[in-house]
Formats: structure tokens, C-alpha cells, sequence
């Protein structure tokens, strides 16, 4: 009987855990080229963002940087700009993102080069929680996930402040908004 | 007789403690394996030391900054590394068992750049930075108890003597490179 329980109780945990991993299908796609060396992958957590929102400075930049960063949750790129199948790493993103959860923002098709921006909204309080990037070329892959409540008329700052492969195409969102 | 076997008892624990304090101060191993190899700059810079610096600092923010750090560790490899990839897995994994946060983790190629912190209300404990390319390999450990504040004097102070000596000190904001 105990024995019985116990094999229970373990597929109950296991359960939960296979349901935990396939709601998180983009970390699934981070984590299976996290050690991929064409890849460079850039991992910055929440705390630094809550570290910088608190360094005060007059220098003006230093404090629109802070104003944007502030209630950011996290940032995690994977990017490569010399794959051979940049266009086919692009497609197996996109059939593993839960459409039904994220709204387009941006597409862009410029020649062979996809660029698609999409943001998730918390359904309570219509706050932006997510913002997806992805960037597909026969020779490049981006796929950028920024965390936290995002303001969209403050992002595209970003990318003048962070040296990150891939960030500048979050320009596009304040040409889209222009 | 009873007494006796008390005191016994204590006395076996007074080594045992000394022995958990002494491995708590291990940082996470890699540090005290590879201090002695050959190729190693291995530094360990006691707080005292420190302290004693703080005496012929000139600003009095850079004083309390120095004031405020603890032991401080510095293992650099320039020749090629003996760490394997399994020291660097364990390596996290300690970190990690020991409270510390990873805030920034870049890999590119080979090459790989971390930074971990504790932080406990609002007072930075430890700081560890570790790095790894194909030649280089480097892992600076600081203790201390660094307040936000400490930092944002720090910052304000250098900003004051940017603006009475423009030129000699980078005005730009600070930006973070993958």
C-alpha cells in the first residue's frame, strides 16, 4: 500500500513538472543552444537591472537608462551571425512559440532577413510582461526575451545602452510607433 | 565521569565547527585546487589589508568603499587552463548552494564571462567574477559589505571630478558588452 502511494505521488510530481516544461517552451529553446558554440547567449538576471535602478547620477543618459530599466524582469538573447541555417533555426522558433499567448507587434521582411517582434500582456492589468524578438537570415538568428513590466515608448532606448547582439532591431518598434 | 564525557563531547566539536567555518570560507574549491599550480597568479588580499589601504586614499567616499571590502581573491590563469568543464559546472552549482546569484553570464564561442553576487537587505556580501577564453582564465572573488549608497557617492564624486578635470576620466555612460 505504501509502495503503492509513494509511485503515486512520485507520477503526480512528475506529472507537474512535464506540464511546468512544456509552458516554457521559449526557455526550452534557450536551454537546448545554451551550450552551442555557434552560439553567443547573454543571460542578465533581474537583480542587476533592481542594481542599476538604484545607482542615482546626474548624468542624464545614465538616468533615462535607469527610468527604462527599472521594472525590467530579466533579458536573455541567443544570437549567431555565422549559422548556415539561420532561416530554418528562425522557422523551429516560431512553431515553438504559443502563439495564443503573445500578439504581434512588428514584422519586417526586408530581402531574406525576418525580423518579428511580440509582447505578452498580463491579462489583469494589461501591463506589457514579455517582449519576444526574433530575427531570421539565411546566416543569422536572434531570438531576444526581455522580462519585467515593459513600457514600449521607452524600450527601443535599450539599444543604445546595452552592447548586446541583436538589440538594435528593438528600433524597430519606435519606427512602427512613429 | 558524566562531566568528563561532556567535555569530550565539546571538545570534538570545537574542531568540527572550525573545520565547517574554514570550508564555508572556500571559495567554491576552485580557488584553493588550483592555487598552486603552475602558471597560477593566485592572490589573497586579507580585509585587514584593505583596511590599512583606505589609510592613503585621498577622496573619503573611496575610504568608506575600501573600508567596506572583506577578503578578496584573485586566480588568473594567462597560459592555457588546467579548469575543466567540470570544475566550472561544480563551480556553479556551489555557487548557487550558497546563495549566489549569477547577474550577468555571457558565452561566446569558448569564451565565457560571469558575474555572481549575494546580497542580503540591500547590502552587497560578495561579489565573484569569473572568466574564461581560450587563454585566459580568471575568477576574482570579493567579500565585503558594499551599500548602494557607498556606490552612488562613489559615482557622484567621480562626475564631480570628470567635471573639474574633462577628459581625464570617461564621462559616458557605463554599457554592457557581450
Amino acid at each position: 500500500m505504501k509502495i503503492r502511494l509513494s509511485l503515486m505521488g512520485m507520477l503526480v510530481f512528475a506529472a507537474a513538472f512535464s506540464l511546468r516544461a512544456q509552458n516554457d517552451a521559449i526557455s526550452r529553446f534557450f536551454n537546448q543552444y545554451a551550450e552551442d558554440e555557434r552560439f553567443t547567449v547573454v543571460y542578465v538576471a533581474p537583480k542587476l537591472f533592481s542594481m542599476i535602478s538604484k545607482v542615482s547620477s546626474d548624468d542624464e543618459e545614465w538616468n533615462q537608462m535607469r527610468d527604462i530599466v527599472k521594472d525590467l524582469g530579466g533579458l536573455r538573447v541567443l544570437a549567431a551571425d555565422s549559422v548556415l541555417n539561420g532561416l530554418e533555426l528562425y522557422n523551429d522558433a516560431i512553431s515553438k512559440i504559443p502563439v495564443k499567448e503573445y500578439e504581434e507587434l512588428v514584422t519586417v521582411r526586408d530581402g531574406d532577413e525576418h525580423v518579428r517582434i511580440w509582447t505578452r500582456e498580463n491579462q489583469t492589468d494589461t501591463v506589457i510582461e514579455e517582449l519576444l524578438l526574433l530575427v531570421g537570415a539565411p546566416d543569422e538568428f536572434v531570438m531576444l526575451s526581455l522580462m519585467g513590466k515593459i513600457d514600449l515608448a521607452k524600450i527601443s532606448g535599450l539599444s543604445g545602452s546595452l552592447d548586446v547582439e541583436g538589440i538594435e532591431h528593438l528600433d524597430k518598434i519606435k519606427k512602427k510607433q512613429e | 565521569m558524566r562531566t568528563f564525557i561532556e567535555f569530550k563531547r565539546i571538545l570534538l566539536l570545537i574542531p568540527a565547527l572550525l573545520c565547517a567555518s574554514f570550508a564555508h570560507t572556500q571559495d567554491a574549491g576552485l580557488f584553493w585546487k588550483y592555487k598552486s599550480y603552475d602558471g597560477a597568479i593566485a592572490l589573497r588580499i586579507p580585509g585587514a589589508v584593505s583596511v590599512i589601504g583606505s589609510l592613503f586614499a585621498r577622496e573619503p567616499e573611496e575610504r568608506m568603499l575600501l573600508r567596506r571590502m572583506g577578503t578578496t581573491r584573485v586566480l588568473i590563469f594567462e597560459d592555457g587552463s588546467p579548469v575543466t568543464a567540470r570544475d566550472r559546472e561544480r563551480f556553479n552549482s556551489r555557487a548557487r548552494h550558497r546563495k549566489l546569484e549569477e547577474i550577468i553570464a555571457v558565452r561566446s564561442g569558448k569564451d565565457r564571462f560571469q558575474i555572481m553576487a549575494k546580497e542580503r537587505k540591500g547590502v552587497l556580501r560578495k561579489l565573484v567574477i569569473f572568466f574564461h577564453a581560450e587563454e585566459v582564465t580568471g575568477l576574482i572573488s570579493v567579500r565585503g559589505r558594499f551599500r548602494l549608497d557607498d556606490l552612488n557617492r562613489l559615482i557622484r564624486k567621480a562626475e564631480e571630478w570628470t567635471d573639474e578635470k574633462p577628459g581625464k576620466l570617461p564621462a559616458s555612460m557605463p554599457v554592457i558588452r557581450a
